[in-house]
């Protein structure tokens, strides 16, 4: 008995250990049946072709290139900024063209040189990639198409050239031919005696394909074939499970998307954790300016990505380029706080002399490990809707934030915790609140309110709390005025922030010429200004913004969810994740559900946050006067899907309806099914998401 | 340990929460009282237009004198950065003078003269100004041998806030005897910028730039300073935070309560 005992602990390990074994096997069989099917047969040295080669016919004409729309928007905003920064200094503006450009038809085109390159390989070859190079001083691009059994194939393949490589390399994807033909667009005449062509199919093994595959793999196991002992440790202790799917998935994110900057403002919550990362003195190198000023060149595949990791380092490099040396005031501001656990990653990469890449990789994972440990707490602590709230947790959407350099993760958790804090005091109107809980809910709103103040006014539901949470009426009305006072102080920052440190003062400080610098016509003023003076057109346009939004997400096909800049998910997830959040909130196992008044209360505070959302975006982001609403998008209602879901079903509920009482008890009684639907579903969204965002668009 | 702790702090709850409201509100008082003076640098005229160069104008001499007038609008300048061409040598010991005076208002008219033929943004800017009528608010030196050839050091005025409103600037220098036959320059450029304009000994400084008259300008960065309350917003909101959960402490007071029976004390 006693041996059997002892025996236990090693045969769990014996067997853990083979299932990791198997896991790691199928993963590189994956890894080679996918991705290096044909390299394991046809895979051949490079071949480098290059002008003086016979083969290779070269020929350059002039011609003109539509710029995108978003680059029209991005000159029109340049130009609107330019106007206010000269009308702020007294100056007059000149609108200038850049003489690069050209007006033809209300569109922009740019000046460009088109070179056409016709290779002709000696022999027909399967190329999985193919690399050109040629030295450049501004953006280029190329298409390409290939010879497929005698005919042209389309120019398909594209690929942009970034001069701080002075290469671009595209996938072709394996396919056999003896030709290939380049149109190569420049902005300037390209340098032809340099220019270099390199097709190849080499067998390579990737890590983070590998890693993305020995992710689903095990999170199959966990769901399908873990055994009782591993779902019951999952129905008990929920929020461990939540912490390694969220690592697992979040760690992908990291590693497959590397330092191109796809995260909303990516960029600008750079330059504030990456300066958060120093003391008073601030030293810049080269990498990290280009990284706050969003010109780091992006990859598009493992082998560009080699490339641009290797120009980080240079530029990481202080005796490269000597680092800007800056100054700032040893009290970072409140709102600038959020960036701590993005800033001590990158003070660890410093300190450790790590390679940029992996500095940012450091941060990031500062990052997503705050939002892990504070969704944690809030699972542990939530009282029956711990698994409503480890799935908003799991959300694509948060995770991805989560993953990338962003305060929206601390802005998140700290919001779920605080909730959940809250909801434990409704649901328990007889039990006096702790003031160790009272604290960390207050703590939690503010930490989680610093950045985005307006979503204090969820923390003014404990103003319906019950006169039996306290100890006497006086300290319940103290209690509760306190707590007002605070959320009202926050919003006051708002309009009236404490003065900054720094050179912007008089511009930040000045309600006239504030307003989102990102697009055109805005003033905080003005705004303001027009709603007041035409209060019902205003409500008609909130109204209608808000309600347009939710039958968007819901009845018209808008997807919810997406990895930002990298894309979105069909809108089929959208109502997976709604019946998943209705699904979760149904069986939750809580002993006493919210109704009465707090159901209603609770409906009408997600409605006032909502339309102070949109307000918000109004009043800042929008043009003075325009009848939409625009810059708000539907993560910034993440905050509100608990209170909405702990009281969407009311006391009585869903149980009226016909066997939801009887499942109710079949999941309570099994061995973590409950759980196991939830982490499945959401598992499986999060890794179809990064499969085709991620993986496909950047790591083959 | 930890359990230890948690005990102790749950034990003194009702001492420690109400403390830290007190020391909360201490600290928001405190950073309201005691503000942090911060410096606001203010980039003036560091870009050339187009086809205009940056260039150096030297100080030909101990008695030649470089101005400049501007304008504070209401704030007092707590310093200025101009660009310090010491054409290559090292200029150790010897020092830029800077003394500021004080202009009247443009209404005021006095110790200046104006010519109606100044160029386009320059009309409000005496044509000459002669600097002994006119109120010296602050006379300063700067070591030209501890900046570097091209740098924009920092020339601080005064703590007290008396430069303000419409001022003029001069810049001279002192070799002390220092040997080294080379002259000291200051950086300029045409830029035209609104409320100043720079002189060479008390005449505003005018150039022919192709067919036209235009101004020569002084490139530089006003400092100023504004306060700054580091903890303020974090004292003020903790402040409340504390209060609130002091509202939920069952005190001894309370306690007592309880055992004569009332039951909301619990």
């Amino acid at each position: 008995m006693q041996s059997e005992m002892k025996n236990k602990p090693v045969k769990a390990l014996a067997k853990y250990a083979a299932v990791f074994l198997i896991i790691m096997l199928l993963s590189v069989t994956g890894e080679i049946l996918i991705f290096n099917r044909i390299a394991l047969f046809h895979s051949y040295e490079p071949v480098e072709c290059t002008p003086d080669t016979a083969k290779m016919s070269v020929q350059t004409t002039d011609s003109l290139a539509q710029l995108t729309g978003e680059e029209q928007q991005a000159i029109l905003v340049e130009q609107e900024n330019k106007r206010l920064l000269a009308e702020y200094n007294g100056e007059e503006y000149v609108e200038k063209l850049d003489e690069s450009l050209v007006e033809q038809d209300g569109n922009l085109y740019r000046k460009v040189k088109e070179t056409k390159i016709q290779i002709e390989l000696d022999d027909s070859y399967y190329i999985n990639k193919l690399k050109l190079e040629i030295p450049l001083e501004k953006n280029g691009g190329f298409s390409a198409g290939i010879y497929e059994k005698g005919h042209l194939s389309p120019l398909d393949y594209y690929c942009s050239i970034n001069p701080k490589l002075d290469a671009g390399i595209v996938n072709i994807g394996g396919r056999k031919t003896n030709g290939v033909v380049i149109s190569l667009l420049t902005e300037e005449e390209p340098d032809l005696s340099a220019l270099k062509v390199t097709v190849s199919n080499d067998f390579r093994l990737n890590g983070v394909r590998i890693g993305f595959f020995a992710v689903c793999f095990f999170t199959v196991y966990m769901i399908f074939a873990g055994g009782k002992d591993l779902w019951g440790l999952m129905k008990k202790r929920p929020e461990w499970f939540f912490a390694v799917f969220a690592l697992l998935f979040g760690g992908l994110l990291i590693e497959g998307i590397g330092t191109n900057q796809v995260s909303y403002d990516e960029y600008s919550h750079a330059k504030s954790a990456y300066k958060l990362s120093f003391g008073a003195t601030i030293e810049t190198t080269e990498a990290a300016m280009q990284m706050v000023g969003n010109t780091l060149p992006y990859f598009n595949n493992p082998e560009e990505r080699e490339l641009v990791e290797s120009y980080e380092d240079r530029m990481n490099d202080p005796d490269v380029i000597p680092p800007d040396i800056g100054h700032q005031s040893r009290f970072p501001r409140a709102e600038t706080r959020v960036y701590y656990p993005m800033a001590a990653g990158f003070y660890l990469g410093r300190i450790l002399h790590t390679g940029f890449a992996d500095m940012v990789a450091l941060a990031k994972l500062g990052n997503l490990l705050f939002y892990i440990f504070v969704v944690f707490w809030a699972v542990k602590m939530a009282r029956g809707y711990g698994m409503v709230v480890a799935g908003i947790g799991l959300l694509p959407n948060n995770i991805f934030i989560a993953s990338a350099l962003s305060y929206d993760a601390l802005v998140t958790s700290c919001l779920l915790l605080g909730y959940v804090l809250l909801l434990n005091e409704i649901l328990t109107p007889d039990e006096k609140i702790r003031p160790k809980n009272a604290l960390l809910m207050l703590l939690s709103f503010v930490a989680g309110c610093l950045s985005k103040p307006v979503y204090i006014i969820m923390a003014l539901m404990v103003l319906f709390l019950p006169r039996s949470k306290f100890h006497n009426r006086i300290m319940g009305t103290v209690f509760k005025i306190s707590v007002t006072l605070v959320a009202g102080l926050m919003l006051y920052n708002i309009f009236f922030p404490t003065p900054v440190a720094g050179g912007d003062y008089q511009l930040v400080s000045n309600l006239a010429f504030s307003g989102d610098r990102r697009s055109v016509g805005t003033s905080t003023m003005g705004q303001i200004s027009y709603i007041l003076g035409n209060p019902l057109t205003y409500t008609g346009i909130l109204l209608s913004e808000m309600f347009g939004m939710l039958l968007g997400y819901t009845l018209k096909g808008v997807p919810y969810v997406g990895y930002a800049y990298l894309g979105t998910a069909p809108f089929a997830l959208n109502w997976i994740l709604i019946l998943l959040g209705i699904f979760a909130a149904l069986y939750a196992p809580v002993r006493k559900k919210i109704g009465g008044a707090f159901e209603g209360l609770s409906h009408l505070m997600n409605f006032g946050v909502a339309a102070v959302v949109f307000t918000s975006m109004y009043i800042s982001f929008t043009a003075v006067g325009n009848d939409r609403i625009l810059g708000v998008q539907g993560r910034y209602f993440i905050p509100l899907f608990l209170p909405f879901l702990s009281c969407l079903f009311g006391k009585k509920g869903m149980d009226r309806l016909k066997g939801a009482g009887v499942f109710r008890e079949k999941l309570e009684r099994s061995s973590g099914l409950y759980e196991r639907i939830i982490f499945g579903v959401l598992g499986a969204v999060n890794l179809f998401m990064t499969w085709k965002l991620v993986i496909l668009s950047v790591n083959v | 340990m930890l359990g230890n702790l948690k005990k102790t702090i749950h034990k003194y709850a009702y001492f420690i929460l109400p403390i830290c409201t007190l020391l909360c509100l201490a600290g928001f008082i405190g950073s309201y009282l005691f503000p942090n003076e911060v410096l606001d640098t203010y980039e003036v005229n560091m870009k050339e237009d187009e086809k205009d160069e940056e260039f150096v104008w030297s100080l030909t001499g101990a008695e030649d004198e470089i101005g400049y007038v501007m304008e504070t609008d209401g704030r007092a300048l707590k310093g200025f950065q101009i660009g310090i061409c010491k054409n290559g040598g090292a200029l150790t010991g010897t020092e830029l003078v800077y003394r500021v005076y004080k202009l009247p208002e443009a209404s005021e008219k006095e110790g200046e003269t104006n010519s109606p033929e100044e160029p386009e943004g320059m009309k409000e800017m005496p044509q000459e100004i002669q600097r002994e009528a006119l109120p010296l608010l602050l006379e300063k030196s700067y070591d030209l041998g501890a900046c570097l050839d091209g740098q924009y050091p920092y020339l601080p005025f005064d703590d007290e806030g008396i430069c303000k409103g419409r001022l003029y600037i001069t810049f001279t220098y002192r070799s002390n005897g220092n040997e080294e036959g080379t002259l000291p320059g200051i950086y300029a450029n045409h830029h035209q910028v609104e409320n100043a304009a720079s002189y060479r000994d008390g005449r505003i400084a005018l150039e022919m730039t192709g067919e036209k008259e235009t101004p020569v300008m002084i490139k530089c960065y006003y400092i100023y300073s504004h306060d700054t309350y580091p903890l303020l917003y974090d004292c003020r909101v903790l402040t409340f935070v504390f209060l609130a959960a002091s509202m939920t402490v069952c005190y001894p007071g309370l306690k007592k309560g309880k055992k004569e029976g009332m039951a909301d004390a619990v």
